[in-house]
């Protein structure tokens, strides 16, 4: 407690009054944790406010833009709107040099002396830690002002110099030409005006920096979950007809949505009946959805059979059951509609539905209406809509179509080519992705950049690239794995093997069974063979025969084969190995051929062919062994110089592996040469093959006086058909084996050689491709996407991408003027005067209207095509209240003046006479055309 | 117009057209009972083909026979109209007058470079690797999308 000499009056405005230790334990509290400390009381609720006149309060447009801008910079995992701001007021914050540290954004605002007088001394007092105080008279001019000036003399200087120097009064930090330590991080210097914009600013930079302070979990990545399908929506229907409308005259007003205007007509098979599905209801059934039919073309109402159906929809929801519909109708329609289909909605209307009155008017026109009708007499009307974008203007109450333009980008073709690129960017998605969806995408993520080339280049670099990359996952199901209890694994193991016992068993049965039917054999043959002594010849004979023998040879063959099976078969049942076969001999290749028979000569022909057989299997094993042998002896080699000589060693495989990514890069790019018929490399390999098909000898060849052709004595001669042969891959695939073996010798041995070193490795961090596509997700490249990463899309340069071809069309290849240039072109066609009343009122409606940073990217580039206006702004660019419905709100404020709608309607009577074509001209409208 | 729907405003049939009469503010909540007969689902889903429509006139019937909006704008064209009347087909955009940037065809960022091979503009060199491996196909997709692929007839 301190009292100002002077007066000895108790000094509450001095910086010993604050506990700045308590409010900075406070502020860190509330940074850290996002809410206020539990014993934290705060007195400051107590006081009461000052008086309103001395207040200004910022107009609603404004609040929309610097929301616009706060939304549109940040574009990071989190979701702003749930961001805290703890704003802090005080007016001698900034002494202490702790909490400027505190503070994230510090503003300075100041005011002339009388303003600042006169706010205090409305003020009655407030609440301080002894109780509430009371200014005595004089304490402002006494305590507060030389206060003021003491403890902020730096930043009142610096004010006091910008006012002096600068237009704008202003002073935005990250210059760090300010040396003192109290100005030196103060964002915003300001003596008021216009520091709206810089404070928006410097919000929009921290939330740009927090993006970057933040560090991301890599595993927890935000995701935006897809919807598969377009959700249905029942319309309701309304019930106040009959009491409250059946016998009023009020106009009915139908806004001609473009979207989900259209009905699903079909056959119902399983009812046998037909189906007429209209708007929304469409989407209840899956035949219907197929069946989609809309009456629009380009956004032009041309079949009325669909728009007759829409219509009725529409007069059976608001439950009218009248005999003719007995309201006069107000309808939006298109900017300049061929008076031809204007015809056939005033025939559908006036002819199905008896209406007494029909008036028509532009969307747009009735939105810039709603937005303030005593506004709508100068300006001009962007529309940025479903099909298109139209800019209007209106010049002294009336509406100049003649000047106005359309530029061919709106909703829909935005949400087609938001499709279309993320169908490229990821051709074998899993899923087909719907316009719907697309849209959804469109709606959910866009925005539009402040400067289009900064904000692309921001993109590149990884860490900005994190915060603004969106990632929308769509709904998968993964494959069961069904996992089993040890128990059950134990069983089945149990059963398995059980099974497999019982199979060896019955083989081992079978195995017996033959065996000792094998045994029974060779008993009966050798019964038969002893009793041949025994028998006479033609008995036994007889009884060979019976058995199925030819002759006695037969029968030891036989003899023979099944004695050998017996034994084998013992052997293998009592486990014993069967021991090395003896090499064959074959006696007769060594007698000549004059000592044989001819039975023997033909044996030994048989056997100089087994025994080449059996020579061949034996050097080919031989050669297997060696090689393996030499193998051993190779790496045994290479072992013994690595440890000798690790390094030099090391140098060699790497010098080896440089020959190897040459040559293989070599080859690649003589492939990619080849593929260009006008290459190089093209050309000499045409000119080796039309020497090579020229009968005459080469040139060279001739000269040396040899006329023969001698081609292929050299086998390097061969090498030229390597040469012209274009794909000869033959080696590719050693090399490939080659340079792998190399590069895993590295890998085990060179601490420096790393797996992203490696020809094809794959460094998702430094491949803008692979974070466009894939994200700075979790990534293994040897395992690729994981499952639910193959079902994700990643977000990113598109969500400026789309909606900025509303300002560049070439974006799209459509050649037309950009919003800006087609503002700019409408204005030439007015004289001065009329263009400075016409950029006071710029508004902007329709559905794009709502993608973040629309309005400012546009207030923002308006400066640069008007002239030079230093300090004052000349123009003003708002959004409508909303860009939706304004376009039917503003219909239907006509619609209640009857005065008006008396002039501007056509009757029935006029219909009849002049035609459906017939129109009205009023303000809003198109014109006629006569 | 409205491409983005509302889906919390009631005061709108949502998304049809945005229909109400001018003085409709509250859509009270209980059914409809003024129609002759049941024509909805359970789902408040109506089946145009079997319904009642008291308010249309007898015996008329909207036009079927229509024309394309193409056939409409040529037969519209071919009157004689005044040289400063706006029509649908000269209030479109004017060609632009600035010069063009340019933007890569695989990632939108700015483009420094075109393939001379294949006219795809790109941005660096890794995605010119990419473009490399490229069939046909797929680069004609690419330019496609700013309209400046090559169109067979």
């Amino acid at each position: 407690m301190w009292n100002y000499p002077k007066t000895g009056q108790p000094n509450w405005d001095c910086p010993e009054a604050i506990d700045f230790d308590g409010l900075i334990a406070t502020l860190t509290h509330v940074k850290e944790l996002g809410y206020f400390p539990e014993d934290f009381n705060s007195l400051e609720d107590k006081n009461p406010v000052g008086s309103k006149e001395f207040s200004t309060p910022i107009p609603q447009q404004d609040l929309d833009r610097m929301r616009d801008m706060i939304l549109g910079s940040s574009n990071r995992h989190l979701d702003i709107t749930r961001t805290k701001f703890v704003i802090l007021d005080g007016f001698i914050l900034y002494v202490n040099a702790l909490l400027r540290e505190t503070i994230d954004i510090k503003f300075f605002v100041t005011a002339p002396y009388q303003v600042l007088k006169e706010r205090r001394e409305s003020r009655k007092g407030y609440a301080t830690l002894e109780g509430y105080w009371e200014d005595p008279p004089g304490y402002f001019d006494d305590v507060v002002w030389p206060n003021y000036l003491i403890y902020n003399g730096p930043l009142v200087k610096l004010a006091d110099a910008l006012e002096a120097g600068q237009d704008s009064g202003m002073y935005c930090s990250n210059a760090s030409s300010r040396t003192d330590p109290m100005t030196a991080k103060i964002d915003v210097v300001s003596s008021g005006n216009i520091s709206i914009h810089a404070m928006v600013h410097a919000v929009s930079e921290l939330n740009r920096n927090m993006d970057m302070d933040m560090d991301v979990d890599e595993d927890n990545v935000v995701l935006h979950p897809m919807q598969t399908d377009k959700q249905f929506t029942p319309t309701p229907n309304y019930t106040d007809y009959k009491e409250s409308f059946a016998s009023t005259n009020t106009a009915l007003v139908i806004d001609n949505v473009v979207f989900d205007n259209q009905i699903a007509k079909f056959r119902d098979r399983k009812n046998n009946m037909s189906v007429t599905y209209v708007g929304n209801d469409v989407y209840s059934d899956v035949v219907a959805r197929a069946n989609i039919k809309s009456g629009f073309e380009n956004s032009v109402m041309c079949k009325p059979e669909i728009m007759e159906n829409v219509l009725d929809y529409i007069f059976i929801k608001l439950g009218i059951d009248a005999d003719k519909i007995n309201h006069p109708i107000v309808m939006t329609e298109p900017v300049c509609v061929p008076p031809y289909n204007r015809g056939f909605m005033s025939e559908l209307l006036f002819e199905s539905y008896q209406v007494p009155s029909v008036t028509y008017g532009i969307d747009s026109l009735f939105s810039l209406y709603a937005n303030g009708p005593e506004r709508s007499k100068d300006g001009i009307v962007v529309s940025a809509g479903h099909q298109y974008s139209h800019v209007i203007p209106i010049s002294n109450g009336k509406v100049h179509l003649e000047h106005a333009k359309r530029i061919s980008y709106g909703g829909e073709p935005a949400s087609e080519y938001l499709l279309k690129l993320m169908q490229m960017k990821y051709p074998t998605f899993p899923v087909k992705m719907t316009t719907t969806q697309s849209e959804t995408l469109l709606i959910n993520h866009s925005y539009v950049a402040h400067d289009y080339l900064q904000e692309l280049i921001s993109y590149e670099d990884p860490e900005i690239f994190k915060t603004k990359d969106r990632v929308i996952q769509f709904p998968f199901v993964a494959p069961v794995i069904e996992e089993k209890s040890e128990e059950e694994q134990a069983r089945l193991a149990a059963k398995r093997k059980e099974q497999g016992r019982r199979l060896q068993e019955q083989a081992a049965k079978a195995r017996l069974e033959k065996l000792m039917q094998r045994e029974q054999d060779l008993e009966q043959y050798m019964a038969l063979k002893n009793s041949k002594s025994t028998l006479k010849k033609a008995e036994w004979t007889e009884q060979l025969k019976a058995m199925g023998f030819k002759d006695e040879a037969g029968l030891e063959l036989a003899i023979k084969t099944t004695d050998a099976a017996i034994k084998r078969a013992r052997n293998k049942e009592l486990g014993i190995e069967e021991e090395e076969k003896e090499p064959p001999t074959f006696p007769l290749l060594d007698i000549p051929d004059e000592e044989l028979s001819e039975a023997d000569r033909k044996e030994k022909k048989k056997q100089r062919l087994l025994k080449a057989s059996h020579d061949a299997r034996m050097r080919a094993k031989a050669a297997k062994v060696e090689e393996a042998a030499y193998q051993e002896e190779l790496a045994r080699q290479d072992a013994e110089r690595r440890e000798k000589d690790p390094e030099k060693w090391l140098a060699d495989i790497h010098a080896k592996r440089k020959e190897l990514v040459d040559k293989i890069k070599a080859k690649k790019q003589l492939r990619e040469q080849l593929s260009d018929r006008r290459s190089h490399a093209s050309q000499l390999r045409m000119k080796s093959i039309a020497a090579l098909a020229s009968d005459a000898p080469p040139p060279k060849r001739r000269r040396k006086g040899q006329d023969e052709d001698t081609f292929g004595q050299d086998d390097e001669d061969w090498m030229v058909y390597r040469e012209i042969s274009r794909d000869d891959d033959s080696e590719d695939e050693e090399e490939a084996t080659q340079l792998s073996e190399y590069e895993q010798q590295l890998l085990n041995y060179d601490p420096n050689f790393l797996h992203e070193h490696t020809m094809n490795a794959y460094t998702p961090k430094n491949s803008f491709l692979h974070f466009y596509t894939n994200g700075l997700g979790p990534y293994d490249p040897s395992a690729g996407l994981s499952l639910d990463q193959t079902y994700q899309l990643h977000l990113n340069v598109e969500r400026i991408r789309v909606p900025e071809v509303l300002f560049q069309p070439g974006i799209v290849g459509l050649d037309q003027m950009g919003l800006v240039e087609t503002i700019q072109d409408v204005l030439k066609r007015f004289d001065a005067q009329a263009r400075q009343r016409l950029v006071q009122n710029i508004l902007v409606t329709g559905g794009m209207a709502q993608i973040p940073g629309l309005i400012d990217r546009l207030d923002h580039s308006m400066r640069a095509i008007l002239p030079f206006s230093p300090g004052k702004k000349l123009y003003e660019v708002r959004r409508a209240q909303d860009c939706l419905l304004d376009a039917w709100r503003g219909a239907a404020m006509i619609s209640r003046d009857s005065e008006r709608m008396h002039k501007i309607s056509v009757t029935k009577r006029e219909y009849e006479e002049y035609g459906g074509a017939y129109l009205k001209e009023h303000g809003l409208g198109n014109v006629r055309h006569n | 117009m409205a491409w983005i729907q509302d889906e919390d405003d009631d005061d709108q049939t949502t998304g049809v057209s945005s229909v109400a009469s001018s003085i409709t503010d509250s859509p009270s909540s209980s059914s409809s009972g003024t129609l002759d007969q049941p024509l909805e689902g359970s789902d408040g889903v109506l089946n145009m083909a079997h319904i009642h429509k008291p308010f249309k006139r007898p015996g008329w019937e909207a036009s079927r026979k229509t024309k394309t909006f193409k056939q409409i704008i040529n037969m519209e064209k071919a009157k004689d109209w005044k040289i400063d009347t706006p029509t649908y087909w000269n209030i479109e955009a004017l060609p632009s007058m600035t010069p063009q940037k340019k933007y890569c065809d695989i990632t939108g960022l700015e483009a420094r470079y075109t393939d001379p091979k294949t006219r795809l503009r790109y941005h660096s060199t890794e995605v010119y690797q990419m473009i490399k491996n490229h069939p046909i196909s797929s680069v004609q997709q690419y330019l496609g999308l700013r309209n400046a692929a090559v169109v067979l007839k």
